[in-house]
């Protein structure tokens, strides 16, 4: 091998579990395990102290000490009133998050022996503006170049997409993870994987089942012992019936039955908790992932992709026997579980090799054609003979093989999971949210429409920019959420009903940015979407300098 | 649902209101904090997110002054209220104590201890609520009235806890007295207690009672709209961005009432849990009446009148108010003593019945003895013939010679005898005879045969003796049949799902009242997704054959055995490959048509054109698009070859040209070769510059490459001099020759050549403009 590329990692920041992938000189992508050599690594931080400590450690040490840690934490994501406190600090969800995404990667630089800059980290597709801002900055924090941020089933589809030579196909991705649940549409071809649409919701995975037997276990504490005490009000208690209940989970997908220990207050009780149970007490649950199946269902239908060849299924959770049978009853198809653990992680990295190797293609075409490497990111044309020779260079240089090289040039295009929009007054003159661009548009997408100012020699147009859910032009204000707002100042002296352009345009990453343009006098302002719900300014550098100088075991 | 009082929230004082901002700014932290350690809490999750999401608003309220002593005022008011709440339970506990005729100090006393408030408080209560008890009389009255009568035993009952006569409470009621009026109950499962906790703490955040009121339907909405509405809470909730606690709980709660609402049986598990839930407040006033460890016996009846308000019977309430006592070890006073009678048992002895045989006396014999000597002789030889039809020529011999006579009659009554005699022999004959067929046919399970032969012998003999006999054999076979061809059933499960659900259709064809019609009708029903899985890959064969008629045919496979949603389906699928097996017909008639017109492309180009237009919508539209494309292409090598023939024919008498091969011609003064078309006619449009060179470059003339632009000088040559090329003047050709490019290098004049009777002339042209193409080669 002749020079290196840069390598990209691959960082799958899960609820519950995260991991961490990398491609490797034979070209497939493969999972690091951690420092305990274990492949996933709980998303769990324990302050313990002046020591951060990441991982099964930390969610071992939450039967003990309930206060120091925190779990699931990327539920949190993008709330901006959410605070862990320890030791008179404060810690935004970001900041916690970085702690897990710094050992798994560190853990992997002792591994490789390599230091690790740059990354692409997933999140669920249903993820908003705000949770997708939250994730990068947690990347930032860790001190990583987050090079993208990329949608979870994406990801899976394209690590499936690497594995499974299938014909052209669409594929279902029913993607129930720890804390998240994403059904994502994806047609894949040899040449292109593209989101056909998206839907999920992100509070509903795995925890959700675990929840459910905790209040099991609570209730039949009650029943046996007699007592009225609300047994959770106890930290100690709770904790460790969530890790009962989740130990007691993957059993029962296993077996029948399982006993589990309730022990709380001197008293202890065994319970013999059935499959039977478990199913009945979750049901709803299971529920929701296939109504939400169906609403996605029919939005692809309104996209023209009546059926569905394959459904693959990702996510810790799908390992529950109930998923598949009740996916197989509802849809008749024998669905795939296809590497539920690591196919996101994976998937994220191929993305990132892809990526680097974009990078080096890109700097020897420039070096070619004499042209700035800026000039000819903007020109791309994989197709032209200066690629061609620059592929078979590189294949040469690197000792990856050139249909390797050129295969990474699949295309990808992914949707937003999300719409967004203005509020303007409608025909009824009442405010209203106008949607300028709709969910599941495939992105990048630019997109812009007129609206008018209200009143004669109005100063000031406030822009407010607004999240939605729905595929409707208008939706009322109170059903979206205020992402950012934008003042436009408009010269005086101007009549009624001036028309103003607004325009919206998406990055492939979800990240939005806004012109509005007053069309008399050509008044243009760039507006870039400061999110409220992030960690920003003092906030953000403290977190930094803190991230800088901690040390997560 | 009124919104959570911040001074209370944040634990603040409020009598005098907190003011302090540094406190509440503190407060306002540790709340935050502890709220977002519960963020992940199994039952306090949601909540802790609804109070994280109040946040901002709690800071805006709490530090403006105006607003923060509404908010004071508000909690002192709410406290209040709270109190109030409490006293109502004071209230019922009371209530227990007075039905006695009076309460005691030390009972007043444990009641203050037990809602830590004054015992003076307690007594006032006492005096507010004698005024109120004809107030909540008529409420338990009401409660009873709305099914629309009350029974006597409910008036009694009430008038007693009352300490009413019954005469006096009639007056309050206004709906009929029925004597008997305990309806029967279904006993069912109620639901799991965790699940009906979470339901109940999503509800509390929602802010609604029942998953009924969530979805905003009365409690006796059907099953299917409650299913409906369920879906259509949860569609709608999706569509909420915002996801704050409320749409969170939301969520839960729609999913929720998918699953309870599921099914009728799911349904009423919640609804038998909810009336459950509602003895919670029952069992702690049998905690108050149990305070010393044993329940009054006045204290048992307003218990358990208690429970008749939750909806309870009697019996049920007397039992269920026992059996709580029981496991909390309170003796209910009374009880103890009365020994329930045990219900005697009375054998009734069976009397015997005698049964009398009346034997009928002999005939009086008087003066016809000739009559009585010719019968007995008959009589006797008739006895003495074993040939029954012989008997009956005797018998009718008798009757033929002899006049009427007291004998007469008996022998027509030995004629029916014999005759029937007759008949039954015969019966017996034709069924052994018959039984020994069966025999053989059961042997080798011809079931159909058998039951084919019986029905035959009751029609031969619809009189028979034997009928029942035969019926029930008929029966039996019937059944034996049954169970054989169920047998056959089972060794199925390998088949084909077709097969299967054919055979077990026939099955339920041939037993329509067959002992395995349910589990049959559930074997079919569980195949419903196997045989649609099963049908729709044949479906797609026959769909991608474009066999819409075999289609048709498995679609109506599906829906004469279900009609399930699977079978709306295919109905749906069915209406579409009609369509096409429609427009497939109307399309071949089309194509028919079009032919007709032979080698007028045009025409048959607008038959399709028109046939499109007039139906846009026909599922043959990519089909006629294709045959459209064809017939272009036709009439593009038509025009070629025309232009050929014209060409060769234009060419045939020059001795400068030849074609040396199809398409190429040979210029012999030059050496040059040349095509035989120009661009124009072949292409039927002009190119700009770029395109002219690529076209030159790409050109392939029956394998021939390596075509170039012609310079100036080699077009007019070709074109001018000694006899030139035939051409069709006024067309401008690209040569080969450029003049120098702008700087910008985004454009250049190129030279064009324009053949004409006095030489060609040259001039220059932008590279963009148009011109066509005359391709020379070596």
């Amino acid at each position: 091998m002749g020079t290196q590329m840069k390598r990209i990692y691959g960082i799958d920041l899960g609820t519950t579990y995260s991991s961490i992938a990398y491609v490797d000189e034979f070209g497939k992508a493969v999972v690091i395990p951690n420092s305990e050599n274990e492949r996933v690594t709980p998303s769990v931080v324990f302050f313990d102290g002046d020591n951060v400590v990441v991982g099964g450690v930390a969610k071992e040490s939450a039967r003990l000490y309930p206060n120091e840690v925190v779990s699931f934490i990327k539920r949190s994501m993008g709330e901006p009133n959410f605070l862990f406190e320890y030791g008179g600090k404060n810690y935004r969800p970001e900041e916690i998050s970085a702690y897990v995404l710094k050992k798994v990667a560190q853990d992997a630089e002792e591994k490789l022996g390599e230091k690790i800059t740059d990354v692409v980290i997933t999140c669920p597709a249903y993820f908003g503006i705000n949770e997708r801002e939250a994730t990068k900055i947690a990347g930032e924090i860790a001190g990583f170049n987050v090079r993208q941020i990329i949608n979870e089933p994406t990801a899976a589809a394209i690590a499936y997409g690497s594995i499974e030579q299938t014909e052209n196909g669409v594929v279902l991705v029913y993607d129930l993870g720890g804390g998240t649940f994403d059904i994502t549409m994806i047609d894949i071809r040899p040449d292109a994987i593209q989101v056909i649409c998206t839907g999920g919701d992100h509070n509903l995975g795995g925890k959700d089942w675990d929840d459910r037997i905790v209040n099991t276990l609570v209730q039949e504490f009650q029943t046996q012992t007699g007592s009225k005490e609300d047994i959770l009000e106890d930290p100690d208690t709770w904790q460790d019936l969530q890790l009962s209940a989740e130990k007691s989970k993957k059993i029962l997908s296993q077996r029948e039955k399982t006993p589990i220990a309730v022990t709380h207050g001197g008293e202890r009780v065994k319970v013999e908790l059935q499959r039977e149970k478990f199913f009945e007490v979750t049901r709803d649950l299971l529920e929701r992932t296939i109504s939400l199946t169906h609403g996605i269902l029919e939005e692809a239908r309104k996209k023209g992709y009546n059926r569905f060849d394959e459904i693959i299924l990702v996510g810790g959770s799908t390992r529950m026997p109930q998923v598949e049978k009740r996916i197989r009853e509802e849809f008749g198809i024998e669905p795939k579980i296809f590497d539920p653990d690591e196919a996101v992680a994976k998937g994220a990295a191929i993305y990132g090799w892809k990526l680097s190797i974009n990078d080096d293609l890109i700097k020897r075409v420039a070096q070619k054609t004499q042209k700035t490497v800026e000039e000819i990111t903007k020109t791309i044309d994989t197709s032209s003979q200066h690629f061609k020779d620059a592929a078979r260079e590189m294949a040469d240089d690197t000792g990856v093989t050139q249909t390797a090289v050129e295969s990474s040039l699949i295309k990808i295009r992914d949707v937003t999971s999300k719409s967004f929009g203005v509020v303007v007054n409608n025909a009824e003159n009442e405010e209203a949210v106008f949607n300028v661009i709709l969910r599941n548009t495939a992105v990048p997408v630019n997109a812009k429409d007129t609206f008018f100012t209200a009143v004669a020699n109005q100063q000031k147009v406030l822009i407010r920019i607004m999240e939605s859910e729905t595929s409707e032009e208008w939706v009322p204000v109170e059903t979206a959420v205020e992402i950012g707002t934008a003042v436009l100042n408009l010269p005086n002296g101007l009549p009624a009903e001036t028309s103003v352009e607004i325009s919206f345009s998406l990055n492939r990453e979800g990240r939005l940015q806004i012109t509005a343009k007053e069309t008399t006098e050509s008044k243009e302002v760039q507006v870039l979407i400061e999110t409220t719900s992030v960690i920003r300014g003092k906030d953000l550098d403290e977190a930094k300098a803190r991230s800088r100088g901690a040390v997560v075991q | 649902m009124d919104r959570e009082n911040y001074y209370i929230l944040l634990e603040l004082d409020i009598d005098p209101p907190e003011k302090d901002p540094a406190r509440i700014d503190a407060a306002i932290k540790r709340m935050q904090a502890n709220w977002s350690r519960l963020r992940n809490h199994p039952t306090k999750g949601i909540q802790a997110k609804n109070y994280i999401g109040l946040i901002p608003e709690i800071r805006k309220v709490m530090s403006d002054p105006e607003l923060r002593d509404a908010e004071a005022i508000a909690a002192i008011q709410k406290t209040r209220e709270k109190q109030g709440e409490i006293f109502a339970e004071i209230d019922r506990h009371l209530t227990l104590h007075l039905s006695k005729g009076y309460i005691s100090n030390q009972e007043i006393a444990k009641l203050a201890e037990l809602h830590h408030i004054d015992e003076e408080d307690i007594r006032a209560r006492i005096k507010l609520m004698e005024e109120e008890k004809l107030v909540e009389l008529d409420s338990q009255l009401g409660l009873r009235m709305a099914k629309g009568y009350m029974t006597q035993e409910e008036v009694s009952k009430l008038a007693k806890a009352h300490g009413m006569t019954d005469k006096d409470l009639k007056k309050r009621i206004n709906v009929p007295i029925r004597k008997v009026g305990s309806t029967e109950k279904t006993k069912g499962k109620s639901l799991d207690k965790s699940l009906e906790k979470v339901i109940n703490d999503n509800l509390r955040i929602v802010g609604f009672s029942s998953l009924y009121e969530f979805l905003g339907v009365p409690e006796t909405t059907s099953i299917e709209l409650l299913q409906k509405t369920a879906r259509k809470k949860e569609s709608q909730v999706l569509k909420i961005a915002k996801k704050d606690a409320m749409v969170t709980a939301s969520g839960i709660l729609a999913g929720q009432c998918s699953a309870v609402f599921r099914d009728q049986e799911s349904r009423a598990s919640y609804d038998i849990s909810r009336g459950r839930s509602r003895l919670k407040d029952l069992e702690a006033d049998i905690d108050v009446a149990g305070i010393d460890g044993k329940i009054r016996s006045q204290y048992f009846e307003i218990l358990v009148k208690t429970a008749q308000d939750l909806g309870m019977d009697q019996d049920e309430a007397k039992s269920f108010i026992k059996n709580y006592c029981g496991k909390q070890k309170y003796t209910i006073e009374g009880m103890e003593r009365k020994k329930l009678s045990k219900n005697q048992i009375i054998a009734v002895a069976a009397s015997l019945l005698l049964l009398c045989l009346l034997v009928g006396g002999g005939l009086v014999a008087l003066n016809a003895m000739q009559a009585k000597g010719a019968f007995q002789d008959v009589a006797s030889r008739a006895l003495a013939q074993p040939d029954l039809e012989k008997r009956l020529v005797i018998y009718r011999d008798y009757l033929s010679y002899q006049d009427p006579n007291k004998y007469t009659e008996q022998v027509n009554e030995l004629i029916a005898q014999t005759q029937d005699l007759i008949a039954r022999n015969k019966e017996k004959a034709a069924l052994d005879a018959l039984d020994k067929q069966v025999g053989e046919l059961l042997a080798s399970n011809q079931f159909g045969a058998v039951l084919a032969l019986w029905n035959q012998h009751l029609k031969d003999y619809p009189k028979g003796s034997q009928t029942a006999q035969v019926k029930s054999k008929i029966k039996e076979t019937e059944e034996a049949y049954d169970t054989f061809q169920f047998k056959a059933l089972e060794t199925l499960h390998s088949a084909d799902t077709d097969v299967r659900i054919a055979a077990y259709v026939n099955y339920l064809a041939s037993h329509p009242k067959g002992k395995h019609k349910e589990e049959v009708t559930k074997l079919i029903w569980n195949l419903g997704e196997e045989y649609f899985v099963f049908l729709q890959r044949r479906i797609d064969l026959a769909a991608r054959q474009e066999n819409w008629g075999q289609a048709i045919q498995y679609c109506e496979a599906y829906t004469r055995v279900f009609d399930n949603n699977r079978a709306k389906q295919l109905s749906r699928e069915k209406e579409t490959f009609q369509k096409r097996l429609k427009d497939q017909s109307s399309y071949e008639d089309l194509v028919a048509r079009a032919t007709r017109h032979g080698t007028d492309y045009d025409a048959a180009m607008q038959e399709y054109n028109e046939y499109l237009s007039l139906y846009p919508q026909t599922t043959a539209r990519d089909k006629i698009l294709e045959q459209i494309k064809g017939l272009q292409v036709l009439k593009y090598q038509a025009r070629i070859n025309r232009a050929e023939t014209d060409m060769r024919s234009r060419l045939s008498t020059s001795k400068r040209f030849m074609e040396k091969s199809p398409g190429i011609v040979l210029d012999r003064k030059t050496g040059l070769t040349w095509t035989l078309l120009h661009s124009q006619v072949t292409l039927g449009d002009c190119m700009d510059y770029d395109f002219a060179k690529d076209y030159v470059e790409n050109l392939s003339i029956e394998g021939a490459q390596g075509w170039r632009l012609p310079s100036a000088k080699e077009l007019d040559d070709f074109y001018k001099t000694d006899a030139g090329y035939p051409v069709d003047s006024g067309l401008v050709f690209w040569t080969n020759k450029s003049f120098p490019r702008y700087a910008d290098g985004a454009m250049s004049e190129r030279v064009v050549v324009v053949p004409g009777e006095s030489g060609a002339q040259e001039f220059q042209m932008d590279s963009r403009k148009c011109a066509a193409v005359h391709a020379v080669k070596k």
